[in-house]
């Protein structure tokens, strides 16, 4: 087992990415570039003095990447050492007066970046495609998962990626073996009826707090859609009509708390979505009715009742997905991400 | 010759080495004027190519898999209208059928209801056409049976008994090979389950962490996907007792291997076999596959595969293609009164021999739990594969 993720890991080729996964720009970067063009534009003078704390404050971010990011300045000779905490612009060698100025009055133009989202948490960045990757190997094994191969895979630290797999783990995805190794699947039939058992006791509740909120031109669109969907559904067909109800309509809510607590038990519809890919396509009419009447009781102004129709819709929906991933069962070798192994 | 084959429907049949034997291909094609295209596989390789390739057979001969490959979308209704002998499949027979078997018992998705599900609740359109049914239980050596375990009475546990140890092989199709090792854990005290039928997560653990422990002591000299598999196993292969079908037994018998199958105290593995018609097949194959469906309830395969120990779903159809001393054998539970043959021909059956566990009704009302495609199949699967890599 062991020895297969070595095997794995000396196999990898150094870039190697998921699919659609961008290339994230760490915290350091961000602010050593802003940095190098401010001291080269002539923004921040010769002599400024820049301080880990003020620097950090300045970017909203914490000190280690600050330091990262000054010890490259000062690799690249635009700044030097004034003391412990502290450089002061210019080369090495030269004789500066020290300006104390307040960062914060420079036109850095840091918002930007702050604004497009380059500056999420790294774990966030990496977090949905390896949750997805973990998923998608669950119902065919017992996986173990290589910290090691995956800080490569994404190219980012083990305390990165400790935080990522801890938040899997608060899904309830993987947990540790006796050896303290993270273990993914196999998935049972009573995990997934035990997400479909919060789906039942969550959704309902959700959509009465959303009705209000949903326009019926809104509602209608969304059954029309259903309307005109195909017999037999694809994996993408599938998505979108799961989207339309159980995230636009269900999740239409102020509550985080709740939509947090929803989306933890959306793997059900992960099942259905590899049932679509990898069996067969999957018979349209059983949703297509379900999810009409709850969207009729929607525009008709009554709630309750399509609250109890979501509900109807997924007890059907928990035995039709037992059902899906007991045909799973056939399929022997899936492809897994590199940093998965399957145990024996 | 090629020409007056290409008029002819042909069939593709798939399933499994025990059923789709060469004798009922032929007598198939002559009765019925058709090509038949047997497709064989183990039971695992069956299913998965009746869920994954639905394009190429166009009727499955399957064995406890219906609700899976009617999930899968696979199969499509069978109108029972169109079935002669329908009502006389023993399998829903109480008359003829005792039993309190647990599990996927025969009548559990059989019938096709309006909501597009599969039932027990009757209704003219079916999933599949019974063919065959039997009870399996493990098969030993008798010479080594006597020697180890004296004259207790025979028993599962022996599959995991340490008096055993090293001499014993398990079937590896993870349905089966489950079934099996919970009624030896069960039988022998070891483990309790709430439904041996349908195990749950943590008893489906329980099980895989014992076999694994056995398997890495070497407890288990071999597994087997298939009957002549299981032959060499125990004619070559130093394995003396292990999960046997019978006509496995009964062809050992032939090469000298005196093998008994066993009658368990805590009763047998039931399962029964059935036709179903491919999602794919239409128009003038459609009709020939029915003619075929219809062929099975004849009594005529029903009789052929009697002579390797199976019970045909019409018995009494497949009685009027028996010697009475053949039927006296395999149904009635008397002692031969004659050398009896297989479906090849070979002499499987001495005279005098009486069938092991007696006639058709004291064994088939001893069914302690029908092969079962079980709610978490596809944990087990995994668990098993586990077992068997470890």
């Amino acid at each position: 087992m062991v020895k297969s993720l070595a095997q794995k890991r000396r196999r990898r080729p150094a870039n190697e990415r998921p699919l659609g996964f961008e290339e994230p720009q760490r915290y350091y970067e961000i602010v050593e570039t802003k940095l190098r063009s401010a001291i080269r534009s002539g923004l921040i003078r010769a002599g400024t003095v820049l301080y880990e704390a003020a620097v950090a404050d300045l970017f909203g971010v914490s000190r280690p990447p600050v330091k990262r990011a000054l010890q490259m300045l000062e690799e690249a000779d635009l700044i030097h050492r004034l003391n412990r905490r502290g450089y002061i612009v210019g080369p090495s060698g030269t004789t500066l007066q020290p300006i104390r100025t307040n960062l914060h009055r420079l036109s850095l133009n840091i918002i930007e970046p702050l604004g497009t989202g380059a500056l999420r948490a790294s774990w966030q960045r990496i977090y949905e495609a390896v949750e997805e990757e973990i998923l998608s190997c669950s119902p065919f094994g017992t996986f173990q998962i290589s910290e090691a191969i995956l800080c490569d895979h994404y190219t980012v630290s083990r305390t990165v990626i400790r935080d990522v797999l801890n938040r899997i783990h608060g899904r309830g995805l993987i947990e540790k073996d006796r050896w303290s190794h993270w273990i993914a699947g196999p998935l049972s039939a009573r995990r997934l009826d035990e997400h479909f058992a919060m789906r039942k006791i969550l959704e309902p509740a959700a959509l009465i707090a959303a009705s209000g909120t949903l326009t019926p031109e809104f509602v209608m669109q969304r059954r029309d859609r259903l309307d005109s969907s195909s017999q037999d559904l694809s994996e993408s067909e599938l998505d979108h009509l799961e989207r339309d109800l159980h995230w636009d309509c269900v999740l239409a809510i102020k509550n985080r708390r709740l939509i947090d607590a929803i989306e933890q038990n959306h793997l059900s519809f992960f099942i259905n979505r590899q049932f679509a890919a990898k069996i067969c396509l999957i018979q349209a009419d059983p949703i297509r009715a379900e999810h009409r009447l709850v969207f009729e009781c929607l525009l008709l102004k009554t709630p309750v009742a399509a609250a109890a129709a979501l509900e109807k819709h997924i007890v059907a929906a928990a035995s039709r997905t037992r059902s899906r991933l007991k045909v799973l069962s056939i399929l022997k070798d899936v492809q897994v991400a590199p940093y998965l192994a399957r145990s024996s | 010759m090629i020409r007056r084959h290409s008029r002819r429907p042909r069939l593709r049949v798939l399933g499994t080495h025990e059923i789709l034997i060469e004798p009922i291909r032929q007598q198939a094609e002559s009765d019925l004027g058709i090509i038949v295209e047997d497709q064989v596989a183990d039971s695992m390789d069956a299913v998965r190519r009746a869920v994954t390739a639905q394009d190429s057979f166009d009727i499955y001969h399957q064995w406890h898999t219906v609700d899976l490959i009617w999930s899968s979308r696979s199969i499509q209704p069978i109108d029972t209208g169109k079935i002669a002998g329908w009502s006389e499949i023993a399998l829903w027979s109480k008359d003829q059928i005792r039993s309190d078997g647990i599990g996927d018992g025969p009548q559990g998705a059989l019938f096709l209801q309006k909501d597009g599900t599969l039932h027990s609740k009757p209704s003219d359109r079916a999933s599949m056409v019974p063919t065959l049914h039997g009870v399996d239980a493990p098969g030993y050596i008798r010479s080594v049976r006597n020697h180890i375990v004296g004259k207790e009475p025979d028993s599962w546990s022996w599959l995991l008994d340490d008096r055993w140890h090293g001499k014993v092989a398990l079937a590896s199709d993870p349905s089966v090979g489950i079934i099996e090792a919970a009624l030896a854990l069960e039988s022998s005290g070891h483990l309790k389950f709430g439904d041996i039928g349908n195990l749950e997560e943590e008893e489906i653990d329980s099980i895989a962490s014992i076999l694994i422990r056995k398997k890495k002591i070497g407890h288990f000299r071999g597994f087997w996907s298939y009957g002549e598999e299981a032959e060499r196993l125990m004619s070559r292969g130093g394995v003396c007792l292990q999960s046997i079908w019978s006509p496995s037994v009964f062809r050992l018998r032939q090469t000298g291997v005196d093998v008994v199958c066993s009658a368990p105290v805590e009763g047998y593995r039931g399962w029964y076999a059935g036709l179903c018609l491919s999602s794919r097949v239409s128009g003038a194959v459609l009709e020939a596959a029915y003619a075929y469906l219809n062929w099975w309830l004849s009594g005529k395969p029903g009789a052929i595969l009697s002579r390797q120990g199976y019970y045909a779903a019409t018995p009494q159809r497949a009685r009027s293609f028996l010697e009475e001393k053949e039927w006296n054998f395999w149904y009635a539970g008397q002692a031969a009164a004659s050398d009896l043959v297989d479906p090849f021909g070979g002499i499987c059956v001495r005279s005098g021999d009486i069938r092991d566990g007696g006639s058709y009704e004291s064994r088939m009302s001893h069914v302690r739990v029908w092969n079962s495609f079980m709610d978490e199949q596809n944990y087990l699967v995994r668990r098993w594969r586990e077992f068997l890599n470890a």
